[in-house]
């Protein structure tokens, strides 16, 4: 009911959004050291 | 009976050595519910709801409490059957095994104390506040803000002892406004009739439902209990009763004061205040100091800011340690020993927040993203039934995860 504000749906996303970004950060940088690792080994 | 382990394979825990003591018997974890949940929200809401449905305000809080039960039970369920398991992203992963699902709600929960640290930080820059200096709410709360993040980064540490004084004050302050409902009552100086009174021109049904979605914020706080599972004696038991008890204390109390706001004071001025039960105070028949029951209040919302910082600043330090976020939000302060870049973190994000809105906006954020996670929990109960444990548990009515669902959706 009131939910259904958008400004309350556009704090929420935004906040959520955030938090979807440092995962992707977090998930490409583990990719990159991931795979530079057995590189360096070599 | 349960033993503390889980003997299936839906749970990493039973692998781990016995850690933490079960030290929290019945009547202190119904402590630790009623502690969690009664606070800062019923002070700063009350004339928000209000203005949502009129003078029944009371029916919004016995809605809102009646909706609390359906998930408070799915938790009841999810933390007996998994004593060990700690937090809501757990069940999440023990359901889903998608780690993007366990990220995405342990995110939203420390999203949801963001807006809440905002809302309260707005709060105190309000009205209660002005009983002693005048400055701009925003600025106020801006400044509280601060403070609170030098206190996080400075190192708390909350021990029960501290949580039941904390607890003891906020509520003498709201036994404060039911003595004046009675005092209302007896003496005919207030008026009953206006606690049935709902606002014109808008269908009831929807009013109360509004009303209902801005007083779950004052409720929620009974989904931080699952944290202590660990130390609870005989969970399977207890933890039940102590939830559900607690949240029907917690419901009873906020009923009473409810229902003395709107006896005491004019709908329309508990509506425009940001100190709602201040007005109380000052209408009411009881020759209560505006400036003490002021500082009580003050004192309520800044301990929940407090705690609602230090919640999303250790869960941000949880994820980066589990790896599921930048390491750099695990970095521990060497001299303090806390995670400072986390605490930075939370305070820049509460203080952004804090100028995007007002309490009723930010306090309905809050709520909204504490409904994902419920929904998220409601669905685990279904998807977990496969999961059979050997030790008994509590189990919820079957309904009663379907209803949290339909109700966190229709909300």
């Amino acid at each position: 009911m009131t939910q259904q504000e958008g400004a309350t749906f556009l704090r929420a996303g935004a906040l959520l959004l955030v938090g979807l970004v440092l995962w992707g950060v977090n998930y490409l940088v583990k990719r990159i050291l991931d795979k530079r690792a057995p590189e360096a080994q070599r | 009976m349960d033993d503390g382990r889980d003997r299936n394979n839906g749970s990493q825990a039973s692998e781990q050595p016995e850690r933490l003591r079960r030290g929290i018997g019945q009547w202190l974890l119904i402590f630790f519910v009623v502690g969690d949940i009664v606070g800062a929200g019923i002070y700063a809401l009350v004339g928000q709801v209000g203005a949502q449905v009129g003078g029944a305000i009371w029916v919004a809080f016995l809605l809102a409490l009646i909706l609390a039960v359906f998930t408070a039970c799915s938790y009841a369920e999810l933390v007996t059957k998994y004593p060990r398991a700690g937090g809501t992203a757990t069940y999440a992963h023990n359901a889903f095994k998608v780690p993007f699902v366990s990220f995405m709600v342990a995110f939203a929960v420390a999203a949801s104390s963001l807006f809440s640290a905002a809302a309260l930080s707005r709060a105190f820059g309000g009205d209660y506040l002005k009983q002693f200096i005048d400055v701009p709410t925003v600025l106020a709360a801006l400044l509280l803000i601060f403070v609170v993040g030098l206190i996080n980064f400075w190192g708390i540490s909350e021990s029960v002892r501290i949580n039941v004084v904390f607890t003891i004050i906020e509520v003498i302050g709201l036994l404060l406004i039911v003595l004046i409902g009675i005092v209302a009552l007896s003496t005919g100086s207030g008026e009953p009739s206006r606690a049935f009174e709902f606002n014109e021109g808008s269908s009831v049904v929807v009013a109360i439902l509004a009303g209902a979605a801005l007083s779950f914020y004052a409720l929620i706080g009974f989904e931080d209990s699952v944290n202590v599972a660990e130390e609870t004696q005989n969970p399977s038991r207890i933890y039940p009763r102590a939830l559900l008890g607690g949240l029907l204390i917690a419901g009873v109390i906020y009923l009473l004061v409810t229902f003395t706001a709107s006896m005491v004071v004019d709908t329309q001025q508990l509506a425009s205040s940001t100190g709602p039960l201040l007005e109380v105070v000052r209408e009411g028949p009881v020759p209560i100091p505006t400036q003490l029951f002021s500082l009580i209040a003050l004192f309520a919302v800044t301990n929940g800011a407090l705690i609602n910082t230090i919640m999303a600043s250790r869960v941000f330090y949880g994820m980066a340690d589990q790896g599921v976020m930048p390491s750099i939000f695990a970095r521990v302060h060497r001299g303090r020993r806390t995670p400072w870049v986390s605490i930075v973190f939370t305070i820049l994000v509460v203080m952004i927040l804090i100028a995007t809105g007002d309490i009723g906006a930010l306090a309905r954020a809050t709520v909204l993203l504490l409904l994902f996670v419920f929904i998220v929990v409601n669905v685990s109960v279904f998807v977990l039934r496969r999961d059979r444990v050997e030790h008994q548990h509590f189990r919820t009515p079957s309904v009663f995860p379907i209803l949290g669902i339909l109700v966190s959706l229709g909300l």
